[in-house]
């Protein structure tokens, strides 16, 4: 083997060897601190700037590399032009340094929100189709995703009487802070459930000049925004202070987004009104369930709830994205969707089975638990989600919505070489978010299926009969028929019964649900109804250490139904059948 | 030259034996990479490190603890070779020379247990503390005493170096002491006893005398000890107090203290008693135990030396520590001339108050009371911990203090640390004392500075609830809720309240809502009245009674020790709750404030700094006052309302006749009205109607349905109907002299104001709206016909998001604002004259899509006008 060659393998050796040892000489560091009892917190905090620095830029600039590497096959994208919007930000690069410089960092979890510490908006010009407007221009996002990394979110503030498209403010979110499409898709059900929301677009956004890639647009809250979805702008609308804070406890953890002019000073009357209704303590569930609906207006609630399922999310929880728009042409409650997120209902929610996560999607939310511990209530959502769902067009009319959007935005997100991840992991990504629509779809509609419903017989001989019906469903079920087949006497009326509290006997809280005649073609008693019971599953609640009602599972539920004849004897054998139907769906069980 | 050339070299025939070296050692690197990954999973997932060690058994433990002692030893002589010149300089620390038989310096050498017994560290306990004979000699003079090892972990007496007792002879004392302690400095973290011990002095607790010495034992010098007297009745007499008292101490460690006497000792006795007397412990003891917190408060004070206790409870949190707990450290001297308890510290130590706020994750420290149940129980109550940080806010207000402490701890550093490095028995390289008297240091520093911060620091949120009713008209102007958190009470130096106009302006007298009731009674406390000015128009405050606000502290069950201690620990600091009332004196009956103007001026009552109010938010307590009304049920509103009458299930009928409303009529959720032909309905100034039902108001031409003002000069309210299921009907009916009204949240500016509710209306006439509109209708389906719109102040008809309907052969007749006007609305307007209007005849805006035919517009400032898309 030439001498060269030799060298060459030689010096490949001792690259190996020098990475392993590196590699070997961490990892005993690592295992060093962990036997002298120093915290993970600790070392990472007194790692010096200048060493943990220098690393965070080789890594960076590694993981750049890499994503440079994977994204080569797409380079022929690079002569395809974008169809999105352009959007261009002019502004100072000294006012740009100071935007930059005035984040948190994103290591200390003491500062990890974006709060009104960092809240400085600077000047800008901003530029569309040839007009300019004066801006003023910040970093926006909770979480360091938004602004840790070169490619940032935005807020762009536009000047009350130089409007853009009718927007006082948007905001420019990176794509994958929106998980690409699922915001979008999100806001596309609540317009199709007619629900408010933002108007959402993507773009192409350029900083001085430079392209920084497509951009989630997004209208930010406030009065235009209202007024565009047809609601008072000069009304109060609420959301969280800061996050983290139990909003629905506490007053002081809410802050206006938009405030009603009625009042000449800063009233937020009915943010106490709706805390105090709430408290848990004060208000019983029955005086809750009385009161509510003079306070909230239920069929925009369930639309807003139905849109949270359909998406498995509980991201607008007792902490953030909280948007409570009070309309004071009713004196209700209009919860606004915002930023719904998603989650995977099969492979996670239902598997996971913590305080989180529930049968009916509304744990983490005080407002849910609360209102939707009602039977009748979760009822009425259930009603709505079902219409949503039963419609499989519906969920092909979603899915062409995410296609387009992705065949519309692929391109521009294809030669966005600021972005922090590979065109292979956005693509991926992409096709689980657009999986998980269709499974989290799938999975609501067939919960609506699922039956578990038995029922026994008891008594005949004496009187009255009793039917125990035990359940255990997603949705109530009704009779829907019932016939009664006898040796015996043929000539008597049955009257059917809901006995309430299961004593067999018919009190004046049992409810008549029908009855009984004979027919004679059939040669059976049929059955009449008179009024329709819808038997519940209950489910089992806890109140957590938060002091947060929050629902476990669904439990066995048992009802008890009376068949009381009209004469007091009824002789022979009986044969009893029932029809138990979904309540929702009007399918036999 | 990679490892299997270094091999072939050293054994060039010895193949056999390279390989096993060759596969031990790359069984060694495996396991080697094996342990540390598991030790990095370990570190990732935070897995209690104890957890771990307990699994390893103790052969493997002992061995690797030795190899590693071993490893090191060389690294500490290696690292301290750079201070090799400092063997050369002398320092001034006084020498003890010891002398000991050999076989007596053996058996004390044998006598000791092994460190670590089951896996836990061994106490030393009595049967290892037998005294020896020795000869202590210092300066010249040559004392004979006796000596042994001594503390209780094994720190002391593991290593080469260990802590000493040497107990002089009654009759010849060591500079006026009996015993000494002689301990490894870092067992104290080398100056932190002595600076505690130099707080303790300045706070004018009892305190041991202590300095820093050098020991010689049989001549071989063992190093630098800080040297503390030991507790006895010489100690008690320095310090001015009586010899022949009781002291007690702990027996021995893990052993609650506080639940008996049986694990006492003392160190003194009081020699008035023949026997061996434990009364005071006992009645501590029982004291503790009494479950009621009132009994207790009344009671410690006359056990206790309560000025005592409070330093000696400051010096410890200035130092962060819970180290005099309730196993060990206690020293309590019974005062035989005042009765009480007199704590004195020991062994207070250090602990950095800023990484235990990281732990918990807090922005302040807490209280430092957890792990003893003394602390916990006494300063539970707000009044003494109050107290207690008035003591420790007089230390820490004045930076002149932590300049002296750290003064004093550089001075003694400055003195010693030529021992320390001369220093080669112990078990510590002198980069490893430096670092150490650098941090601590920085601790002394950083916990002074935290615990002044947060003694100045307070979090006051305020809700002020304006006009609140109750009970028969009566009314609370002012309620003011504040929620407070800080470590320190805030207290309300001045209110000013600028109430805008008003028709009276009495005094208002301010109380403590101790119930939260949100009315006067018995057990609220009178604060101090607000008088108005009538030169500043400005209310302000004058206190009769000051009120501290404490914060509650948050509770939880749990042993914080870990090792048996209280079964409660304060975790932090709680929102606490406080309910001012501002009510009028006299029984005056203020009228609505619209317009207020308040300023509280509030400070922290230790610091005595400003107060900030963080969060500051209204209320309108009246907004709400009709809100229960909404879910009456039929026979609670007939029984509200006689007037009305029952017309079966869920409806109810007002018959024909003539009625005068004095307060707002609220129709239920899901309760029919029906109004007969020929009612008419009076309305007092600004009184409503709001239903959210439908309504049926059938008239008749002969016998129209009336609804005015009682006083035309006097605007009614509105009548209204809000989110009702079903659609309402108006035929034949008049509507005049209506205004505007703001119920239950919501908003109503139209004489007949139809809020998300369906609507026909016709043969009507709606004249003189004084507020706003005659008619205003949102979010609806509505259709007007035949009526007739004559001077209402403003528009005609306003109509905003009608999406299906339509207004026909209607007169609009000098109208103030325009005729008709809609936006976000797509109906007919067909057939109507419009005339005179102020404004516009018809004016049409947002997104409206409606279709204008065949109207009659006359002498308006603009025929149609499209605004806004």
């Amino acid at each position: 083997m030439p001498s060269d060659i030799k060298d060459k393998i030689k010096i490949f050796r001792f690259f190996i060897i020098g990475i392993l040892c590196l590699f070997i000489f961490i990892i005993f560091s690592l295992s060093f601190f962990y036997l002298a009892g120093i915290e993970r917190g600790a070392v990472s905090r007194n790692i010096p700037g200048s060493v943990k620095n220098p690393i965070k830029t080789a890594y960076a600039g590694l993981k750049n590399a890499v994503i440079k590497i994977e994204d080569l096959p797409y380079i022929i994208y690079r002569f395809k032009p974008s169809s999105l919007p352009v959007y261009n930000l002019t502004i100072d690069q000294k006012d740009w340094n100071f935007l930059n410089k005035n984040l948190p960092d994103p290591d200390n979890w003491r500062e990890i929100y974006y709060d009104e510490k960092y809240d400085g908006y600077k000047p800008a010009k901003f530029t569309f189709n040839g007009k300019t407007y004066d801006v003023k221009v910040r970093y926006r996002g909770g979480m360091p995703d938004h602004w840790a990394d070169t490619k940032k979110s935005w807020r762009v503030k536009f000047p009350a009487d130089n409007l853009f498209l009718g927007q006082r403010a948007i905001n420019l979110i990176i794509p994958s802070g929106r998980h690409f499409y699922i915001d979008a898709l999100n806001n596309y059900r609540a317009g199709k459930l007619g629900l408010a929301v933002p108007k959402s677009d993507y773009v192409q956004f350029y900083i001085n000049g430079q392209n920084y890639g497509p951009y989630y647009k997004l209208e930010q809250w406030g009065k235009e925004m209202l007024e565009k979805d047809e609601l008072a702008g000069d009304a109060n609308q609420y959301s969280e202070k800061g996050p983290g804070e139990e909003v629905f406890k506490d007053i002081f953890a809410w802050q206006k987004v938009g405030a009603d002019a009625l009042s000449l000073y800063d009233n937020y009357a009915e943010a106490g009104q709706f805390i105090s209704l709430l408290d848990l303590k004060t208000t019983s569930d029955e005086e809750f369930w009385k009161k509510i609906e003079g306070f909230m207006d239920m069929d925009t609630y369930y639309k807003w709830q139905v849109q949270a399922a359909l998406a498995g999310s509980i991201h607008q929880n007792f902490g953030h994205n909280v948007q409570w728009y009070f309309d004071n042409a009713i004196g209700k409650f209009k919860p606004l969707s915002d930023d719904v997120s998603r989650d995977d209902i099969e492979g996670r929610i239902i598997p996971m089975n913590n305080e989180q996560y529930s049968i009916d999607f509304i744990n983490m939310n005080p407002v849910n638990t609360r209102i939707l511990k009602n039977p009748k209530f979760l009822y009425e959502r259930n009603k709505i989600l079902w219409d949503y769902l039963k419609d499989d067009e519906n969920l092909e009319d979603d899915l062409k919505f995410f296609d387009d959007l992705y065949d519309k935005t692929k391109i521009a997100i294809y030669n966005d070489s600021i972005k922090p991840y590979s065109n292979a992991w956005f693509k991926s990504y992409a096709a689980y978010m657009r999986k998980l629509t269709v499974n989290n779809f799938k999975y609501l509609k067939n919960l609506f299926k699922i039956s578990d419903a038995s029922y026994k017989v008891s008594g005949g001989k004496s009187l009255p009969v009793a039917i125990d019906l035990q359940i255990k469903n997603f949705t109530p079920v009704y009779i829907k028929n019932m016939e009664l087949s006898t040796s015996g006497n043929t000539g008597l009326k049955w009257n059917v019964y809901y006995d309430k509290n299961k004593n067999s006997l018919v009190d004046t809280n049992d409810a008549i649900m029908g009855s009984l005649a004979y027919d004679k073609i059939a040669k059976k008693y049929l059955f009449k109804p008179v009024g329709r019971v819808d038997f519940h599953t209950n489910r089992e609640w806890i109140v957590n250490k938060w002091s947060r009602l929050q629902e476990k599972d669904l439990l066995t539920t048992n009802y008890r139904l009376l068949l009381v004849p009209d004469q007091s004897e009824a002789t022979g054998k009986l044969e009893i059948k029932l029809t138990i139907n979904n309540s929702i769906t009007e399918e036999t069980l | 030259m990679n490892l299997k050339n270094i091999l072939n070299r050293l054994y060039p025939r010895k193949q056999i034996t390279r390989n096993i070296i060759k596969r031990a050692f790359t069984a060694c690197l495996a396991v080697s990479v094996c342990l540390s990954f598991i030790l990095l999973y370990f570190f990732i997932t935070n897995t209690r490190r104890e957890k771990v060690l307990g699994l390893i058994p103790p052969a493997i433990k002992t061995s690797y603890l030795s190899a590693g002692k071993s490893y090191k030893a060389l690294v500490k002589q290696i690292s301290d070779l750079a201070y090799l010149p400092y063997q050369l300089v002398s320092d001034d620390l006084p020498v003890y020379d010891l002398y000991l038989d050999k076989n007596d310096l053996d058996w004390l050498n044998k006598n000791l247990p092994s460190p670590i017994t089951n896996g836990q560290r061994t106490v030393l306990t009595d049967e290892y503390k037998d005294y020896k004979p020795a000869k202590f000699k210092f300066n010249g003079k040559e004392y004979s005493a006796e000596v042994r090892y001594r503390g209780d972990m094994p720190e002391h007496w593991e290593a080469e170096k260990k802590s000493w007792r040497v107990k002089f002879s009654r009759n010849n004392l060591f500079l006026g002491q009996a015993a000494i302690n002689l301990i490894i400095p870092e067992n104290r973290n080398f100056f932190n006893e002595y600076i505690n011990n130099y707080r303790a002095g300045k706070m004018d607790l009892k305190k041991l005398k202590n300095t820093f010495a050098k020991l010689r034992v049989n001549g071989k010098m063992q190093g630098i000890y800080y040297v503390a007297e030991q507790w006895g009745k010489e100690f008690l007499e320095t310090n001015g107090l009586s010899g022949d008292a009781n002291l007690y101490g702990e027996k021995t460690m893990y052993i609650p203290l506080f639940d008996d006497p049986y694990d006492w000792k003392k160190y003194t006795k009081d020699l008035a008693n023949k026997y061996d007397n434990y009364a005071e412990l006992e009645k501590l003891v029982i004291l503790m135990d009494n479950p009621s917190d009132s009994e207790f408060y009344k009671n410690i004070w006359n056990l206790i030396d309560e000025d005592t206790y409070y330093k000696w409870q400051a010096l410890a949190v200035l130092a962060g520590s819970q180290h005099q707990d309730y196993h060990h450290n206690i020293r309590l001297y019974f005062d035989n001339t005042t009765g009480k308890f007199k704590f004195i510290p020991w062994d207070v130590f250090f602990f950095n108050i800023a990484n235990h706020m990281d732990k918990i994750g807090s922005d302040v420290p807490y209280d430092y009371i957890n792990r003893n149940p003394i602390n916990l129980r006494i300063l539970k109550n707000p009044e003494f911990l109050q107290k207690r940080n008035e003591l420790l806010w007089n230390y820490i207000k004045d930076n002149k203090n932590i300049k002296d402490d750290l003064k004093e701890y550089d001075e003694i550093y400055k003195k010693t640390r030529a021992a320390f490095y001369k220093d080669n028995n112990k078990i510590y390289s002198n980069k490893y004392f430096e670092a150490q008297v650098k941090q601590h240091r920085k601790v002394i520093e950083s916990n002074f500075k935290i615990l002044q911060k947060a003694l100045q620091k307070s979090e006051v949120n305020l809700k002020i609830m304006l006009n609140k009713n109750y009970d028969k008209g009566e009314r609370t102007p002012l309620m003011f809720d504040f929620e407070v958190i800080s470590y320190g009470p805030v207290a309300i130096r001045n209110i000013e309240f600028e109430p805008g106009e008003l028709k009276y302006y009495p005094d208002l007298l301010v109380y403590y809502d101790k119930d939260k009731s949100s009315k006067v009674n018995y057990g609220d406390v009178f604060l101090g009245n607000l008088a108005y000015d009538k030169k500043t128009k400005q209310y302000s405050f004058k206190e009769t009674k000051h009120l501290d606000f404490y914060t509650d502290r948050t509770w939880e069950s749990g042993d914080e020790s870990g090792f048996g201690g209280p079964s409660i620990q304060q975790v932090g600091l709680e929102k606490t709750d406080y309910r001012l009332l501002a009510i009028p004196a006299n029984n005056y009956n203020i009228e609505e404030i619209k317009d207020p103007k308040i300023k509280f001026s509030l400070e922290n009552s230790i610091s005595k700094d400003k107060a900030d109010i963080n969060n500051k938010v209204y209320i309108n307590g009246n907004e709400f006052t009709y809100f229960e009304d909404i879910s009456l049920s039929q026979a609670e509103f007939l029984s509200k309302h006689p007037v009305f009458i029952s017309r079966g299930k869920d409806k109810i009928l007002l018959p024909q006749g003539s009625y005068v409303f004095s307060e707002h009529i609220i129709i239920p959720k899901n309760l029919e009205l029906e109004i007969s032909p020929g009612a008419v309905l009076y309305f007092k100034k600004n009184i409503s109607l709001i239903s959210y039902s439908p309504v049926k108001l059938a008239g008749t031409a002969g016998a129209p349905i009336k609804i005015t003002a009682l006083n035309p000069k006097e605007p009614r309210g509105v009548f209204a109907v809000v989110g009702a299921k079903g659609k309402s009907y108006f035929d034949n009916v008049i509507v005049e002299y209506g205004g505007t009204a703001y119920i239950n949240g919501a908003f109503f500016s139209g004489a007949l104001a139809l809020h998300s509710s369906d609507v026909e209306i016709k043969n009507s006439q709606f004249k003189y709206a004084a507020g706003d509109d005659g008619l205003n209708i949102k979010n609806a389906k509505a259709e007007i016909t035949d009526s007739l719109f004559y001077k209402n102040s403003a528009d005609g008809i306003d109509m905003d998001f009608i999406k299906s309907g339509k207004v026909y052969n209607n007169k609009f007749i000098e109208n103030g604002g325009d005729g008709l006007d809609i936006s976000g609305t797509d109906i007919l307007i067909d057939k109507n004259t419009v005339e005179k209007s102020g404004d516009k005849c018809i004016s049409v805006g947002e997104k409206s899509k409606s279709t204008i035919s065949n109207n009659y517009l006359d002498g308006c400032n603009y025929g149609i006008a499209i605004k806004e898309n």
